[in-house]
């Protein structure tokens, strides 16, 4: 019934993609949030509950350590597990890419026949009809 | 001097707390801490337009305030089930992932669950076995029930609180 959650099909979110992919260095976890809005320019800013909830399972999954510093400061590193489920989603982040280059993309653009939403819509409607 | 607000929300509906704090911070009383488990503590300075968030992580630890405060969210509250943050109107949400915040949520809907699950057992236990204590030992009887009773509502009303939540959540997702 209930999807699986990504700890256990190592189908990443982005948010833990971002966060194994900025670990691969030893790093403290309020660093973490600020290289992963650097590294992507501003597009994926993670909040600090999702970091903290994160981090915790990501630790419990046992693809990130962490390492104990002086002042109570904690340093997070990928563990080997965790690296081979990042190598992993990234071979599947672009085979999907691969996809979308093949077949709909060209010269960067998405080519194909977009329905406009009015279309979408009166699809919808129709596609709804036939299911009752 | 102090004003002091109900806590109505949290569990239940933490928007409405959250506006509650907002509106009070634009007159210039700002959020200070909790007293007991039912007020929220106000305290006067300047107008502000202050952002607050809710979080109710069952435990809280340095390192949980430190990612706050390193994102604009200063801890206000910080207690086992109820943390609160005050940042500038705009402040990035502190979930920027809804399937990060219902993890939480179904979590403490868990844990609600089976508290309440228990005590309702032992209601029902009172009732089955302490029937005769009605008559003889009233007095004892309403204790017992009371004792029963109050951790029953304050963590099936939560129950319920999260289920809907939960709810709208996974609608909007």
């Amino acid at each position: 019934m209930a999807k699986k959650s990504p700890y256990e099909s190592g189908e990443l979110t982005d948010s833990i993609f971002l966060i194994l992919l900025a670990c691969l260095e030893p790093i403290h976890g309020y660093k973490l949030m600020q290289i992963i809005q650097e590294m992507t320019n501003g597009i994926m800013e993670i909040g600090p509950a999702t970091m903290y909830t994160t981090l915790k399972k990501l630790n419990a999954a046992g693809w990130i350590v962490t390492i104990s510093e002086e002042e109570n400061k904690i340093l997070y590193q990928v563990t080997k597990e965790g690296h081979t489920v990042l190598q992993e989603d990234l071979s599947r982040r672009k085979k999907l890419m691969e996809v979308a280059e093949h077949y709909f993309i060209s010269e960067g653009k998405v080519e194909g026949k977009a329905l406009s939403t009015i279309d979408f819509k009166s699809n919808k409607g129709e596609m709804e009809g036939e299911n009752e | 001097m102090s004003k002091y607000r109900f806590i109505t929300g949290l569990a239940i509906n933490k928007e409405k707390d959250i506006k509650v704090m907002q509106e009070m911070s634009e007159k210039g009383w700002h959020l200070a801490g909790t007293k007991g488990v039912f007020l929220y503590r106000f305290e006067q300075g300047e107008p502000m337009q202050y952002d607050y968030a809710i979080n109710m992580e069952m435990s809280v630890d340095e390192e949980m305030l430190t990612l706050y405060k390193s994102s604009g969210w200063t801890p206000v509250v910080a207690q086992p089930g109820c943390q609160i943050f005050r940042g500038k109107r705009g402040n990035p949400p502190i979930y920027s992932d809804v399937n990060s915040e219902i993890e939480l949520l179904e979590n403490n809907r868990r844990l609600a669950g089976k508290i309440a699950l228990l005590f309702f057992a032992l209601l029902l236990l009172l009732f089955a076995l302490g029937g005769g204590l009605i008559k003889s030992y009233p007095i004892i009887f309403l204790f017992l029930f009371l004792i029963l009773i109050i951790p029953f509502v304050f963590t099936f009303l939560p129950f319920l609180g999260y289920t809907r939540t939960i709810y709208k959540k996974r609608k909007t997702e």
